[in-house]
């Protein structure tokens, strides 16, 4: 009962129809900067995670999250394939490990078209098609494309001698990828067809291995690493295979966009900063504006904790609200961008053509938590200074 | 009911204090109605504040209601103020932001009672002062006798055992003068409540049971 009274005294300091338009439109100033520091913060990690997420993604979907390769680019083979398989075996996480054959080679779909592309065979795949590579080729599932390589070798009579090979196909399936990159160069299909198309006998370009759901990839991957070179290594051979993370990759790329979002967050945290420096003047203000109540309070036997916790309580109204605006803004805003307002993006320049806002939940709650603390903190000055007065003081203050 | 001995008040630093009360001895017992008069600046805020727990004074001793008001803690005298003593001051002082009838409420709420029976409470006290037409206005929609009325309900809503009241009619016209003064008196009758007035009225000070006059920080009983 007495808790809610002090929220009601709080509540209709900050914001009654009885204020002055003076505190009124202070405290809806403070609550409109809390709440653009709140959403500034919410909606850029939306943008910059979003980005970063659907990069990922679209590089895990097409590729096993963990690369396994010849150190200097040498070749593999079936026989190593079995080797890692029974070495990957003993690594906690570890699925499968599968073999891929991935060459650059020339397509052509319908009459007139012909581009280059990339063709990965693996096992239990089926013919597919990038989109965009699909469109330059005007072809749709069901067509028919051939492709041709000249990484055949063959040794005849005549010493060495490149053989082209063509093989017509037919497609199973066109797909968006994800990525510009793979949707405009990328077909995947069965080893067998891959290793009659560049007439490639047991050879392989890398592996790839898949770890259960829940198993961090980085760790596999050490553990992986670590089993292979004592395997080889450790047997005395010079040659050993590596395993890497395959979004280590792009390692580059991903800490250039965390750098960039550790500065972009500090700008906007400052913007943030400035709000609550705001909010502490308004807080000030309320409570000069309300000294002579709070001397009134105290007579009628409101205990200097209770004025204490009035002032905390403002704080908490006018900085709680404007996060919650601006988290709702915030929640909005992304919602409309990705609904209405898709943010188109050059795919050849940044890989996705259409940046998505995923609404970042940890960071709201941090963002949000964090400010709430802030204006309590803030508002604990004004509420300090209320308890040195007595109430005498307050009451002759006109 | 209230005691009041050797009571010291000063403002200001140790060299260059103001000494507004010296020695002032008072004692106001059940249901009786006192006025302490005494040109402006002579210390009879100063008195009420010592008095009704609001300021320190440098020496001396008050009684509420036979406990000592300033050896209490700060919690307890809070509660002393709240349930043994009302106060009424110059200006209003209502709380702007709430309606007479929840400024009425108040005390009730601090107390920790709950808002339905404060409300009725305060509604009672309302009609007493007879301004229940106006229970659900904002202080600054009403006039300065209205005011002072809602002020002088939300002073009694406790039954408090003194009401000290600061110079009550000095903000309001004459004939609103009188009828707070007609109203205070008719209070003051009701018996078991007992008032302190600090006032400038003659009429308001001729018409209580003693008086008292504060003069150079030496407080005198007027025979
Ligand atoms: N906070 C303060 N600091 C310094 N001096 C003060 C303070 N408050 C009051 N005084 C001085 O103490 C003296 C008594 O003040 P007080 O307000 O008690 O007088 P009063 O009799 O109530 O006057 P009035 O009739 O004008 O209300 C005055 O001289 C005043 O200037
Ligand atoms: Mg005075």
């Amino acid at each position: 009962m007495k808790q809610k009274l002090l929220w009601a005294l709080a509540r209709r300091h900050v914001w009654s129809d009885a204020n002055s338009t003076v505190v009124r439109m202070v405290s809806a100033l403070s609550i409109t900067g809390v709440a653009i520091g709140v959403a500034a913060l919410v909606i850029l990690q939306a943008f910059m995670g979003g980005f970063t997420e659907a990069i990922a993604t679209g590089l895990t979907a097409m590729n096993p999250p963990l690369h396994i390769f010849v150190p200097g680019g040498g070749q593999m083979d079936d026989f190593d394939l079995g080797a890692v398989q029974s070495i990957a075996l003993g690594v906690p996480g570890i699925t499968s490990v599968v073999g891929v054959l991935e060459k650059p080679a020339v397509v052509s779909g319908a009459p007139g078209t012909v581009t280059g592309a990339m063709v990965r065979g693996t096992d239990n795949a089926v013919l597919t098609v990038g989109v965009d590579l699909a469109r330059e080729l005007d072809i749709r599932a069901g067509d028919e494309i051939r492709i041709a390589s000249t990484a055949g070798v063959e040794i005849s009579g005549m010493g060495r001698v490149l053989v082209d090979t063509i093989v017509a196909l037919v497609v199973d399936s066109v797909r968006d990828f994800g990525i510009e990159e793979y949707n405009c160069s990328l077909i995947v299909l069965p080893m067998n067809t891959a290793r009659n198309i560049f007439r490639a006998h047991g050879e392989l370009t890398s592996l790839g291995a898949y770890v259960s759901s829940g198993t961090d990839p980085v760790m596999a991957s050490e553990m992986l690493n670590t089993a292979l070179y004592e395997e080889y290594v450790g047997g005395g051979w010079p040659v050993y295979m590596s395993c890497i993370p395959f979004l280590a990759f792009h390692g580059n790329l991903f800490k250039a966009l965390g750098l960039e979002r550790i500065a972009m967050t500090i700008v906007l945290a400052l913007i943030t900063v400035v709000a609550l420096l705001n909010l502490s003047s308004a807080l000030t203000m309320i409570a000069m504006e309300h000294r002579r109540d709070i001397g009134v309070m105290r007579a009628m036997g409101l205990s200097p904790s209770g004025v204490f916790r009035i002032s905390i309580f403002r704080g908490f109204l006018l900085g709680g609200s404007g996060a919650v605006i601006g988290l709702a803004f915030s929640w909005i805003s992304i919602f409309a961008v990705n609904r209405f307002f898709p943010i188109k993006l050059d795919g050849s320049v940044y890989w996705i053509d259409v940046l998505p806002g995923v609404f970042p939940v940890t960071t709201a709650f941090i963002v949000t938590l964090s400010t709430i603390l802030v204006c309590l903190a803030v508002s604990a000055f004004p509420a300090f200074s209320a308890l040195t007065h007595s109430p005498s003081e307050a009451l002759r203050y006109e | 009911m209230l005691a009041a001995s050797g009571i010291y008040c000063s403002y200001g630093s140790a060299d260059a204090s103001i000494k507004v009360l010296r020695g002032a001895d008072i004692t106001i017992k059940v249901g009786e109605v006192v006025a302490v008069t005494g040109p402006s600046g002579s210390g009879k805020s100063t008195l009420l504040h010592a008095l009704g727990l609001l300021e320190r004074p440098d020496r001396g001793k008050v009684l509420v209601c036979d406990e000592d008001g300033w050896e209490l803690s700060t919690r307890k005298r809070a509660e002393l103020r709240n349930r043994k003593i009302g106060f009424v001051f110059q200006f209003h002082h209502l709380l702007e932001e709430f309606t007479l009838r929840e400024n009425v409420m108040m005390p009730c709420l601090i107390a920790g009672e709950s808002s339905e029976e404060a409300a009725s409470k305060a509604d009672r006290l309302l009609e007493k002062v007879g301004i229940i037409h106006r229970a659900s206005h904002f202080p600054s929609r009403v006039s300065g006798g209205e005011k002072q009325r809602a002020a002088i309900a939300r002073a009694i809503v406790m039954k408090p055992d003194i009401v000290l009241a600061d110079e009550p009619t000095g903000n309001l016209d004459a004939d609103t003068s009188v009828e707070v003064e007609n109203l205070i008196m008719k209070l003051a009758d009701e018996g078991s409540r007992s008032f302190l007035l600090a006032t400038h009225s003659q009429d308001l000070a001729s018409a209580v049971h003693r008086r008292f006059s504060l003069s150079s920080g030496v407080l005198s009983e007027v025979l």
